[in-house]
């Protein structure tokens, strides 16, 4: 038993006895119930790599050549305008009227590691933890505005409608605790993010495959705590009568499975009242802890707080951890004065985030980890003209870098490339299905077995399929 | 609607932004001035503010209208060619201005007095402004305040009747012709194949001719009659396909499962139907009856396949149609999340039953209310109703935010309305059952109910418990229940809350 399935197992507590009872009460039942609780774990298509996965999704569009993409063409045409092959023919839906002079980086590249990867000084703590990155570059997205592609990225279309990531996995594979949600979503604590509900909604997958938003503070969940009044003891002797009245119900009747399932999903709610309060309650963390994740900094700490609640949610057996960072202004779109605004946003995630890998390796979690690290888009290389004074990049969806780590991923590796200049691909460019496929694929999930009937179509998260990107795969 | 209007344009909140904007309007003419008399340096937005001034101007007519087409030109084409036009014109018309200045023609600073408070609110809210004229306090107060105004706007806007207008299209020679339609190889734009006319699907008709349009008589109307043609076909008399799958939909969605369950295929892929001579005498009926949708409710609902049991003693060891696709008893139906709320409100006597009207907004829960504002400045995506028995109207007034769609609706499997959903799931989730043990519609509605059970029964727990079976549940309680209920150390109100999260209020049998 490892030390992972023993805190499921006590975590599970009396949820899980109570769930013996039941399928012990009722043999031929068993079956039915299972399929009555629509997050009960199911058998993944191929042996998965990783368990569970975080999805870290930066709002905006990043800024890969002044992060990720160390270019020195870029600095040789510094405020001036790009060789004509190199420029975006009109192809690329930019908001300023003609691609403009060239912006070189604005910081200085090293490189790290022993895979020798070139990282920005924005970076300094993610740049200790290079080796266990695999990125990809040259991702092209549908769309080059920030509400279509934000659905693109995280729902696998552009428009809305379709189901999020996180209920594509929930629903191939289930939760594995019964006691919180299966798919939670923290966003940004500075406003909601653009597309809303919608890039975490279940789509036409079923209602229970939709992402749980985690608030911050000491109730995470709309409508966990019980109204002013009502206390645990006069709330748990009203789920009595309850449980007594539906029980009475179900045994003058047949084929109640479902109605059963109900009976049962009141007592994990009222469970959930306890679990989801504890969950959040870092008291429990180590200053040590604490400070690996940057909580003792105003800067670093609102995404510090939701990485450290990261772990401890994929600890605790939630499948698909979403964490959003950067809302309304407050977002990776440096049009204008990236210099001041790329370092701020950059300072507020790399601690964190560097701190989660480190975390999730000492507790042996990162093996069965997957953790992705995505934007909606990429930007240009060159001004886009809209504050003279004050440069900054527009938006450019040829050039999307993600990256991951942690469970089935070839540590160091990089795959695709993108030009000289940033632009796009120099090759072929990368759909951003084939990265959906890779991750879907490494949680053992078959995108062409995943799918659902919807409107005459089985809908898949890759629609026409993607590749799966071995070439980051160990 | 006149109330919100006249505040909007003349309350206290316009007031004190009308201050506030006049403040600031000073203080961007102040620093524009110092700043154009520091540096004596132009830039392009100054060229742009004098280029719309109407008097005392630098430049020619010719020169502004000049400027003003290669601008447009260049931000419509979004052309290189075009945006170097543009700015070799505004080259020009820069030395001009600087020389303009230099012989002192004309005082700048004066120049900036002709600022306005659509400048102010640019400036307010630029995004991306590097060095901002305004402080961060100024923009923050400016949001408030834009913010305590926009609640105005939104309240007026939610009364302003509005109808989505549909018009012709005239074609030629009054107006320009539908461009030819082309196959598109591999369903890409840019590799078009050969022009095609307007047909219907020859996998379906078995017919390659282009279809004989429709076309308007009168003349009435330049139209080449295309969608008139096509709706007609739709519901033609020799198009059973129409009829099969609208009633298949109805009898769905009173019956659990249509009489061909994929009731979005009813091609080669799709179910075969279990009463096939059921669903053709359907069809045939609601073509019949003229399309009445009411009077095919009332048809199946009146049926005594509807008024079955659940329970079905007779067959219930049966092992031979476990999915009861013949129908033997009544499929048990949980209550899609509108009827869950309409009938909690129905009981508690509170259901506003009003019909038509605006889209309401019901109370969220106060968990979600930070996160119903737009980023910082506090624009609200949802200000529920002022007017109470407003936010009480049925579910399917509902407001349908695709952001933010009201949690008790989603997690009982409404749909957010951006998919076509031809079937909801209904599945059963914990966070169901938190919305129904703390949820604010259930707690305030509870207590409503308790009410009007004290009003109908008196103090009498006993007579209490009679009255809220048969209000809740509409059946008269027995013995035992009446009993255990009566023991019950609770309130009222936590009674009624059991009986309305109960299975037996849930389900329809």
């Amino acid at each position: 038993m490892t030390r992972r399935r023993l805190l499921f197992d006590s975590y599970l507590g009396l949820g899980g006895l109570a769930l013996v009872d039941l399928l012990a009460a009722e043999p031929a039942r068993a079956s039915t119930l299972a399929a009555d609780n629509p997050l009960a774990p199911k058998p993944p298509h191929h042996p998965a790599k990783a368990k569970s996965c975080i999805f870290l999704f930066m709002e905006g569009g990043v800024s890969q050549m002044d992060l990720f993409e160390y270019k020195p063409e870029l600095i040789k045409y510094a405020g001036k305008q790009m060789p004509q092959a190199q420029r975006t023919q009109g192809e690329l839906a930019t908001f300023s009227a003609a691609p403009n002079r060239v912006i070189p980086p604005q910081w200085d590249f090293a490189q790290h590691g022993q895979s020798g990867r070139w990282l920005s000084s924005l970076l300094p703590n993610l740049a200790t933890r290079v080796d266990d990155l695999a990125f990809i570059h040259g991702i092209k997205v549908d769309n080059n505005n920030h509400g279509p592609a934000v659905y693109h990225t995280l729902t696998g279309n552009q428009f809305p409608g379709s189901a999020s990531i996180g209920a594509w996995v929930t629903y191939g594979l289930g939760s594995e605790n019964r006691d919180l949600p299966g798919f939670i979503v923290m966003g940004d604590h500075r406003g909601s993010t653009i597309g809303g509900a919608g890039v975490w909604g279940n789509g036409f997958l079923p209602a229970a495959y939709q992402g749980a938003l985690f608030r911050n503070g000491s109730t995470p969940i709309v409508d966990l705590n019980p109204r002013p009044g009502v206390t645990p003891k006069s709330q748990r002797s009203e789920l009595d009568l309850l449980k007594w009245f539906n029980e009475k119900h179900s045994a003058e009747r047949s084929n109640t499975s479902e109605l059963d399932a109900r009976i049962a999903s009141y007592e994990l709610a009222f469970r959930m009242q306890t679990k989801a309060p504890e969950l959040v309650d870092l008291a429990h963390e180590t200053e040590a802890t604490k400070k690996l994740y940057g909580l003792d900094d105003a800067m670093t700490e609102p995404f510090g707080r939701q990485c450290l609640l990261a772990r401890r949610m994929v600890e605790r057996g939630v499948r698909f951890v979403k964490l959003l960072h950067g809302a309304g202004g407050d977002r990776w779109d440096d049009h204008g004065d990236i210099k001041t605004r790329l370092p701020i946003h950059a300072k507020e995630v790399d601690k964190p985030i560097a701190g989660l890998l480190t975390d999730l390796k000492a507790r042996g979690l990162l093996d069965e980890t997957l953790v992705v690290w995505a934007s909606e888009m990429g930007r240009t290389p060159f001004d886009n003209n809209l504050v003279t004074d004050k440069p900054g990049r527009d938006h450019n969806q040829y050039g999307l870098v993600v990256w991951m780590a942690g469970g089935g991923i070839k540590a160091g590796s990089s795959f695709g490339e993108t030009d000289d200049f940033s632009v796009r691909a120099a090759a072929e460019e990368i759909p951003l299905r084939d990265v959906h496929a890779t991750l879907l694929d490494l949680l053992g999930l078959d995108q062409y077995r995943l799918t659902f009937l919807h409107a005459g179509r089985y809908k898949k998260l890759t629609d026409i399929g993607g590749r799966v990107i071995k070439e980051i795969m160990a | 609607m006149e109330e919100y209007e006249e505040r909007l344009h003349n309350g206290p909140e316009k007031k004190e932004l009308d201050e506030f904007e006049a403040q600031l309007l000073k203080k961007l003419i102040a620093v524009r001035t110092e700043r154009a008399k520091a540096k004596n340096e132009y830039t392009k937005a100054d060229l742009r503010l004098e280029l719309t001034l109407k008097k005392q101007r630098i430049f020619t007519e010719a020169e502004q209208a000049n400027h003003q087409e290669l601008q447009a030109a260049a931000e419509r084409t979004g052309d290189t060619e075009e945006q170097q036009a543009l700015d070799a014109c505004e080259a020009k018309l820069l030395v001009k201005l600087k020389s303009a200045y230099a012989k002192g023609d004309v005082d700048p600073a004066a120049r900036f007095q002709s600022l306005a408070i659509v400048d102010v609110e640019k400036e307010a809210s630029a995004k991306y402004s590097g060095e901002s004229i305004f402080s961060a306090e100024e923009k923050a107060r400016f949001g408030e305040l834009t913010a305590k105004l926009d609640v105005f706007r939104n309240r007026a806007a939610r009364w302003k009747p509005s109808v989505l207008g549909v018009t012709q299209v005239p074609g030629p020679p009054s107006g320009p012709d539908i461009a030819p339609i082309h196959v598109l190889k591999r369903g890409d734009y840019r590799q078009p194949a050969e022009a095609v006319e307007p047909g219907f699907p020859s996998v379906i008709t078995g017919n390659f001719e282009p279809a004989v349009l429709e076309t308007d008589r009168y003349r009435q109307y330049p139209t080449r009659g295309w969608r008139m043609t096509l709706a007609k076909w739709i519901v033609s008399r020799d198009n059973p396909l129409t009829a099969r799958v609208m009633v298949n939909r109805i009898w769905q969605h009173h019956f659990g499962e249509g009489i061909i369950r994929t009731t979005s295929d009813f091609g080669k892929n799709g179910d075969r139907p279990s009463h096939p001579e059921l669903l053709d005498f359907l069809a045939v009926k609601f073509m019949d009856d003229g399309w009445d949708i009411k009077a095919m409710h009332k048809l199946m609902l009146m049926s005594n396949t509807y008024q079955q049991a659940p329970e079905n003693p007779k067959f219930n060891e049966s092992t031979k149609d476990p999915d009861n696709r013949l129908l033997w008893r009544f499929n048990r139906r949980r209550l899609e999340a509108e009827a869950i709320r309409d009938s909690i409100l129905q009981v508690s006597g509170r259901l506003n039953p009003e019909r038509g009207g605006p889209s309401v907004f019901p109370p969220l829960p106060d968990d979600l209310a930070d996160f119903a504002r737009y980023g910082r400045t506090g624009g609200l995506m949802w200000e529920p109703n002022e007017k109470d028995e407003d936010g009480r109207r049925r579910s399917v007034y509902i407001f349908q935010r695709r952001s933010l769609p009201l949690p008790v609706m989603a997690s009982f499997d409404a749909i957010v309305f951006s998919e076509s959903c031809e079937r909801r799931s209904t599945t059963t989730t914990p966070l169901q059952s938190l919305s129904m043990m703390n949820g604010n519609l259930m707690h305030e509605e509870s207590e409503y109910l308790a009410k009007r059970l004290e009003k109908d029964a008196g103090a009498n727990r006993s007579a209490q418990v009679r009255r809220a079976f048969e209000i809740i549940l509409n059946r008269p309680a027995r013995p035992e229940e009446v009993e255990k209920f009566s023991k019950f150390s609770g309130p009222l109100d936590a009674i009624c809350r059991v009986l309305l999260s109960s299975n037996e209020f849930l389900y329809v049998e």
